[in-house]
């Protein structure tokens, strides 16, 4: 009895010792760095910093200055006499800097009415595992567009401020797994002037200044360096549902394929908004899916270091 | 009679346990203050990368070491070569590691000052692919401070890292890497 008792024990011993060699190693290095967590922001939900038009939960890191060339054919339901849209052509061309990890800022010119558009976006809340949990990210958005074309009547007064349109959108989304990323954006719209809505006696403006929205992309990773994509936008249903600036129009609807190539991003996708500024593509898609109202386009993104990471 | 020996024993075995827990200890000893860089030649521009979080232990005694690489702590000097190096090339998210862990080889005495050179022979394990090395090290002990530095070399293709043809910026084959770290007593 004794002697079993101590070769049971000189086993244990033995046994233990040469468990300690490895694994034990690995367990003290598991509980060093348990106590020791570090902040790890998810990063990558989308490959740009536009789902198609929509603008994602991305934006450009410090210091990268991102060239964009977006481009919409006509119509596919233009027929064969405009080869199917490939005939016309409308464009977007911006540049957008990240200027810390928070915000980033940016300008475009678009074909379209001749506008210009500022914009920013800003992080609220960054997705993130480490020391805290927090499961999506929440940012805010900014756009003001200034309609370039020249005024309809010149011989009446005329403001800048009736030029502009503003977008607030929030953006909130997350990142659920390396293939799928979502997000849903609320957005405002409002215009100072809407053109070509005079009531029944010719005189002043009636309309909505102020229209809603709400957006829905996703992303899903095919490879490494592509993925699908889709977003639509629902315009959310005015009081007057018969009002020019709403019934006229359509909701927004795109799907595409990113193809990443080191510094580039290559954007393909069918879309039936022509425009590719918020206020364009949210209020004024004006064809329809359903008669075959669908434009080509793509968008090429070209990245430029700026400011380098200091060490 | 037979309760009191069963308590005996248990006695002996706690000691024996306990001295043994002291002495491995004793000869425990850890990487801090850890720098690794890598560094690739390419032809547009030369690519570099450092990453401060590297952690790892060596057990003097029993000969062994484990080591942990944290992936996403690489920091580039531009933060798109990071995303790629993270999204697309590690895949830090499904590999968030890279490890080597095994046995080293060598003499060595850590209470002398001196410079020993040493092999570690073990397995590296980068993007979830495990290749058998032995790899040259250096210990340096300096009056009480030690010091751990090893210059290697990795393939990308041993450990399935695929560059595509389409990158603009093409990069090496075989990335240098460069390991700095002083080693404290556990």
């Amino acid at each position: 009895m004794e002697m079993i008792r101590f070769s049971l024990t000189l086993f244990f011993i033995i046994s233990t010792a040469s468990v300690f060699a490895q694994d034990d190693l690995d367990q003290l290095l598991d509980e060093i760095e348990s106590k020791e967590k570090k902040k790890e922001y998810v990063t990558g939900a989308f490959k740009a910093t536009r789902v198609v038009n929509l603008p994602s939960l991305e934006k450009k890191a410090p210091g990268a200055l991102e060239f964009r060339i977006s481009h919409r054919f006509g119509p596919l339901n233009g027929g064969a006499y405009q080869i199917f849209g490939l005939d016309q052509a409308t464009m977007r061309l911006s540049l957008e800097y990240g200027i810390n990890r928070f915000l980033m800022a940016g300008f475009g010119r678009s074909t379209y009415e001749k506008t210009f558009d500022f914009y920013a976006k800003a992080t609220i809340l960054q997705q993130q595992t480490g020391v805290k949990n927090i499961p999506f990210s929440f940012l805010y958005y900014f756009n003001t567009a200034i309609n370039g074309l020249k005024w309809q009547d010149p011989s009446r007064e005329n403001y800048f401020s009736s030029q502009l349109s503003y977008v607030h959108q929030l953006i909130i989304g997350s990142k659920l797994s390396e293939s799928f990323s979502f997000q849903l954006s609320p957005t405002l719209i409002h215009k100072n002037l809407l053109p070509g809505t005079q009531d029944q006696n010719g005189e002043g403006f009636f309309g909505l200044n102020n229209s809603y929205a709400i957006g829905a992309a996703g992303r899903v990773r095919i490879t490494k360096r592509t993925a699908l994509t889709a977003e639509y936008i629902y315009r959310i249903p005015p009081n007057d549902t018969q009002a020019p600036s709403y019934s006229l129009f359509y909701n927004s609807l795109s799907i595409g394929c990113d193809i990443e190539t080191g510094g580039h991003v290559f954007q393909f996708h069918v879309s039936n908004s022509l425009p590719m500024f918020e206020r364009g593509f949210i209020t004024e898609t004006s064809k329809s899916w359903s008669d075959g109202g669908i434009h080509l386009g793509f968008n090429i993104t070209r990245d430029f270091t700026l400011k380098r990471n200091t060490k | 009679m037979k309760k009191l020996f069963f308590h005996k024993t248990h006695l002996s075995v706690l000691l024996i346990l306990i001295c043994c827990g002291v002495s491995v200890a004793q000869a425990r000893y850890q990487l801090t203050n850890s720098s690794v860089m890598f560094f690739s030649e390419a032809p547009l521009e030369n690519i570099e990368a450092k990453n401060k979080d590297t952690k790892g232990i060596i057990d003097i005694s029993a000969r062994t070491f484990t080591i942990r690489m944290p992936i996403k702590s690489f920091v580039f000097e531009k933060s798109l070569m990071q995303e790629h190096f993270n999204e697309n090339y590690m895949e830090s998210a499904k590999y968030p590691n890279a490890t080597f862990k095994g046995a080293i080889d060598g003499k060595y005495d850590l209470k002398k000052n001196g410079s020993y050179p040493v092999t570690a022979t073990g397995e590296l394990d980068i993007h979830g692919v495990k290749q058998k090395r032995t790899i040259q090290a250096i210990i340096e002990v300096k009056d009480k401070s030690i010091k751990l530095t090893s210059k290697f070399k990795v393939r990308l293709e041993d450990h399935k890292i695929e560059i595509p043809t389409l990158v603009f910026n093409k990069i090496a084959e075989e990335l240098d890497v460069t390991l700095e770290s002083d080693l404290i007593n556990m």
